[in-house]
């Protein structure tokens, strides 16, 4: 995997786009929190609940004392109501609800929002609908001055040689005809103007 | 013949579940989402649901509300803490969480075992 200085990337785009290969995923949301840790994050979960995501950050001695999580997943399976760092909201079935949550949230002044995942967005959601809240979002955090790291699971050549027989998500997110591969070009190029894509896959020059 | 039903919006996951059940003797039946499933059971009465817990449409907690003395076994690439699981696996009918990406092996077992309870 290669080693990303998330903020350096930010210095020079409003996001970045972070493709992720499974096998590696928790590792990098780990070390990217950590990297942001200190500055204030609101970080969006729809791949992990919010007790998940945060037990595996503290499990790994990130401070998430900054952290402010948004779960859009646990209220698909059971009843939430908010607690001091959460805000429990329904499955982005209805994206539009979940971007008002958002722009009302980022109105505190956050310097990160870490978006988690936009593979798991397209469980609800068609490309438009990504397409045209991932606009409305970039545009809230330019106007809010924040930051953005997307998160897309990008597919590893080694999962297809796999011996064990498994369902990886990634994989059938690359099959659907209707799903671009790779989560790279998900996005319409007009979107992904001021968006850095990070292919941690990618071969980089030494 | 045991009948299990896979709810699962991914039509890989219900072809691959379904081909490796099949296999095994079991009778399969599939549904796109929560709201196919609930239409699925007017007519059919399966021995377990396999149900995933992200999938588009009704939430899953009201589609469980809605299913009456059938074992579901919830069935999912969210990641949840033990502590949630174990919450979760006290709501009604619910007899089993099974992680994906999951071991065929594992599957094929843990079907075993619910439907022989």
């Amino acid at each position: 995997m290669n080693k990303i200085e998330i903020k350096k990337e930010l210095d020079n785009s409003q996001a970045a786009i972070v493709l992720v290969p499974n096998i590696e995923y928790d590792d990098v949301i780990v070390e990217m929190a950590k990297q942001l840790s200190g500055k204030k994050i609101c970080y969006v979960t729809l791949n992990k609940t919010y007790d998940a995501l945060k037990e595996l950050l503290k499990f790994n001695n990130v401070d998430v004392k900054n952290i402010i999580f948004i779960d859009g997943i646990t209220r698909n399976v059971k009843n939430s109501a908010d607690i001091g760092d959460c805000h429990f909201v329904d499955s982005p079935v209805n994206v539009t609800e979940l971007s008002k949550n958002l722009s009302a949230l980022l109105k505190q002044d956050f310097d990160y929002l870490v978006f988690d995942s936009l593979t798991n967005l397209f469980t609800y959601q068609g490309k438009s609908s990504v397409e045209h809240f991932v606009q409305t979002l970039m545009n809230t955090l330019e106007e809010r001055g924040c930051r953005g790291v997307f998160f897309a699971l990008k597919k590893a050549k080694s999962d297809i040689y796999n011996p064990v027989i498994e369902i990886r998500k990634s994989d059938i997110f690359e099959q659907r005809d209707d799903l671009p591969s790779g989560g790279l070009d998900i996005l319409d190029s007009r979107i992904s103007e001021g968006i850095a894509i990070i292919d941690l896959m990618e071969d980089k020059p030494k | 013949m045991k009948t299990i039903l896979v709810v699962d919006d991914e039509p890989d996951v219900r072809d691959v579940v379904r081909m490796i059940l099949e296999k095994k003797g079991y009778r399969v039946i599939t549904a796109v989402d929560g709201d196919d499933c609930l239409n699925i059971l007017h007519e059919e009465n399966p021995d377990l649901i396999l149900l995933d817990i992200m999938m588009p449409g009704t939430p899953v907690k009201d589609v469980v509300e809605k299913i009456e003395n059938i074992k579901i076994a919830f069935f999912s690439v969210v990641r949840t803490s033990e502590a949630e699981k174990r919450d979760l696996l006290k709501q009604k009918n619910i007899v089993d969480f099974i992680q994906k990406p999951f071991d065929v092996n594992d599957l094929i077992k843990r079907m075993e075992v619910i439907l022989n309870e």
